[in-house]
């Protein structure tokens, strides 16, 4: 406890509250903008760290993370581009809502829950970090295998109106994950001799032209040429959930924060598979399933919970045992080395004060979300009101630059291209984007773990059903797949 | 038919990309039953199975989204083939005219077609668009913005 209040009294000083405060807003920014991820954001922030005490620099830039984590849901709901990996999912119910003119309600969705699910992880990793640390190490290639399986259960509900074209859509995403060099005995697949495909196809720029590009030529088909406003809402400002309201889908926030830490915590498996994972079982246990990818409160809740959460989580095998859960905790990491820290299981015994200020920092972080969230809507809100023709050009002008300057590469805008078209097409004869994306995104974990846990089981696929984590994945999955066919069958 | 068609193209790029995952190189470590090519081939083969599936109920029932993908005949299709024409030449000159002329152009011929006619307007749009773009990835986030060839490469050294 005396340990705590320490914390507590190095963390909120008058200048870490102000470094908090801007880090989490300047977190929140790259968020937004598509192409730049949350390491970026903390690396473009590391220097400012170099002077600054260890304590006071690592909260900084774990509110820079938080931000970030956050930030990607606003460009998601707002225009369709998911400012980040982690921000996918909650493009499928946010945008439906800002289309049907409750872009503010569908923001202050997100930030509470993202504010809640980093609240949560928080609270989670004083009380059990050492302990979950452990567990996350029995985590091996059958259960992440499982896991990209559960992340992909959600498809049959994603596009209601035809399952089939649905899963056709999941498994085109899963081929296309599939090109570039296999990671298991280095065949060139599906690269047809194109250097720039031998380290695959980035998912950033896919999702760029399927959502944002497709919707730009949906919408100047669908507008008749007239300039008119996308979002009907012409007054955007952040508008919080009445209590009583979030009380009524507590278990969402519950189970997603539970999901996101857990999945966070798993090294490599990061927040966008933790916001797909929960955003399939918020799906599964929903009584309304089908309202679902159509603008459902919880289709934001469940993922932004999730993801956020995850932040929390992947700190966790970070300080805990030296592993980075996440390619941005693996900047973190870095930065506590530069200080003279080692991230490990040392660090409990020996830096108590800093580890419990990392975890008061990513409350206070998420709390500040809020002030955040409101000068982003805001700001955002100004670019909305703009006519179509200026706003559908802006997007495209935000997703080429977004899609170039993940990797420098021309390559990624032409890929961006290539699957604007494709996303138009399969709006056009109604296959689902969100179903693809979902495929691509999952597709290299399911495969890399599939095979390896064939090699480790020399062959047997008997270890995805005898070890324990896995086996209760797989029956979770297999209720979330065919619950929504049954149900559907048993309605007709 | 015109899904028809297109369900059909989707076929044939399975049965394609079926061929190529046959000829994937297949050394690999003990246990590795799937090698390099079983996981797309299986994809493939699941991939083909529903496809059938959605082919023969189309046929069967004559259902299907018959439209066209782009309407020429309309104003709003003329609209989009425009649109995707100018953002075809975008991508084409941004290599050679550099982020600022490209970007700039881009923004207010894509924007004109799309029907906005407020053209002085515009122009300051396009212009602002350019600048903020600039400053925010080429100068804040030190994104390597393409810079162009000759004259123009010069001169973006002076701007981001």
């Amino acid at each position: 406890m005396e340990i705590l209040l320490q914390s507590i009294s190095f963390v909120i000083t008058p200048i870490n509250m102000l470094l908090l405060l801007g880090s989490t807003m300047f977190g929140m920014v790259c968020g937004a903008l598509p192409g730049l991820s949350s390491s970026m954001a903390i690396i473009l922030v590391l220097p400012f760290t170099y002077a600054m005490n260890p304590v006071t620099a690592i909260v900084t830039l774990v509110s820079v993370y938080i931000g970030g984590a956050c930030g990607g849901s606003i460009s998601a709901i707002l225009l369709r581009i998911p400012g980040t990996p982690e921000a996918v999912a909650t493009t499928f119910d946010g945008y439906p809502m800002s289309i049907r003119g409750e872009a503010g309600r569908a923001l202050g969705l997100a930030v509470t829950a993202s504010s809640f699910g980093g609240v949560f992880s928080a609270f989670i990793m004083v009380i059990s970090a050492p302990l979950l640390a452990k567990l996350a190490l029995n985590f091996q290639s059958a259960e992440y295998f499982m896991l990209a399986i559960l992340g992909l259960s959600c498809i049959t509900s994603l596009g209601s109106k035809n399952q089939l074209k649905s899963i056709l859509s999941a498994v085109l995403g899963l081929l296309f994950s599939t090109v570039g060099i296999d990671p298991i005995n280095g065949a060139d697949r599906f690269t047809f001799a194109q250097p720039f495909l031998m380290n695959g196809i980035s998912y950033i720029p896919v999702m760029i032209g399927v959502f944002a590009l497709s919707e730009v030529f949906k919408n100047i088909r669908d507008t008749n040429n007239k300039s008119s406003d996308l979002i009907t809402d012409n007054r955007i400002s952040l508008k919080l959930e009445k209590v009583g309201e979030m009380l009524k889908m507590w278990v969402t926030f519950v189970k997603s924060s539970v999901i996101g830490t857990l999945i966070g915590i798993i090294p490599a498996a990061g927040g966008s598979v933790a916001s797909l994972v929960a955003y399939s079982e918020a799906v599964r246990s929903s009584k309304t399933p089908e309202k679902f990818g159509k603008g459902h409160p919880e289709g934001i809740i469940a993922p932004e919970s999730a993801n956020n959460a995850a932040v929390g989580g992947s700190m966790v095998p970070t300080l805990v045992l030296g592993i980075p859960g996440s390619p941005t905790a693996a900047v973190i990491m870095a930065a506590f080395m530069i200080h003279g820290l080692r991230p490990g299981p040392l660090l409990f015994r020996d830096q108590p004060i800093l580890l419990n200020s990392v975890f008061i920092a990513i409350i206070i972080a998420s709390l500040f979300l809020f002030i955040g969230g409101r000068f982003m809507t805001r700001e955002f809100a100004r670019i909305l009101k703009l006519p179509y023709p200026l706003l559908g050009t802006l997007i495209i002008v935000l997703g080429t630059v977004g899609a170039y300057s993940l990797h420098n590469s021309f390559y990624d805008i032409l890929i961006m291209f290539g699957f604007g078209f494709i996303g138009y097409l399969f709006d056009h004869f109604r296959y689902s984007n969100s179903a693809f994306i979902l495929g691509l995104i999952l597709g290299g974990i399911a495969e890399n773990s599939l095979r390896k846990q064939l090699i480790i089981g020399n062959g047997s696929w008997a270890g995805f059903v005898t070890r324990p984590i896995s086996l209760v994945i797989l029956i979770i999955t297999l209720i979330a797949f065919f619950s929504p066919l049954l149900r559907r069958r048993k309605a007709s | 038919m015109a899904e028809l068609i297109f369900n059909t193209a989707l076929a044939g790029f399975l049965l394609i990309m079926l061929f190529y995952s046959k000829t994937f190189r297949t050394d690999t470590v003990d246990g590795d039953l799937l090698k390099s090519g079983g996981f797309p081939a299986l994809l493939i083969i699941i991939g083909i199975c529903i496809l059938a599936v959605i082919i023969i109920r189309q046929i069967k029932d004559r259902s299907g989204n018959n439209n066209k993908i782009i309407d020429i005949s309309t104003r709003s299709g003329k609209a989009v083939l425009i649109n995707i024409l100018i953002l075809t030449a975008y991508i084409s000159v941004l290599n050679t005219a550099g982020y600022a002329v490209s970007t700039l152009l881009f923004t207010f011929f894509a924007a004109s077609a799309m029907g906005y006619k407020k053209y002085r307007l515009l122009i300051v749009y396009a212009a602002a668009v350019t600048v903020i773009f600039i400053i925010v990835f080429g100068r804040i986030f030190y994104v390597p913005l393409p810079r162009g060839t000759g004259f123009l490469r010069e001169l973006s050294y002076y701007i981001y």
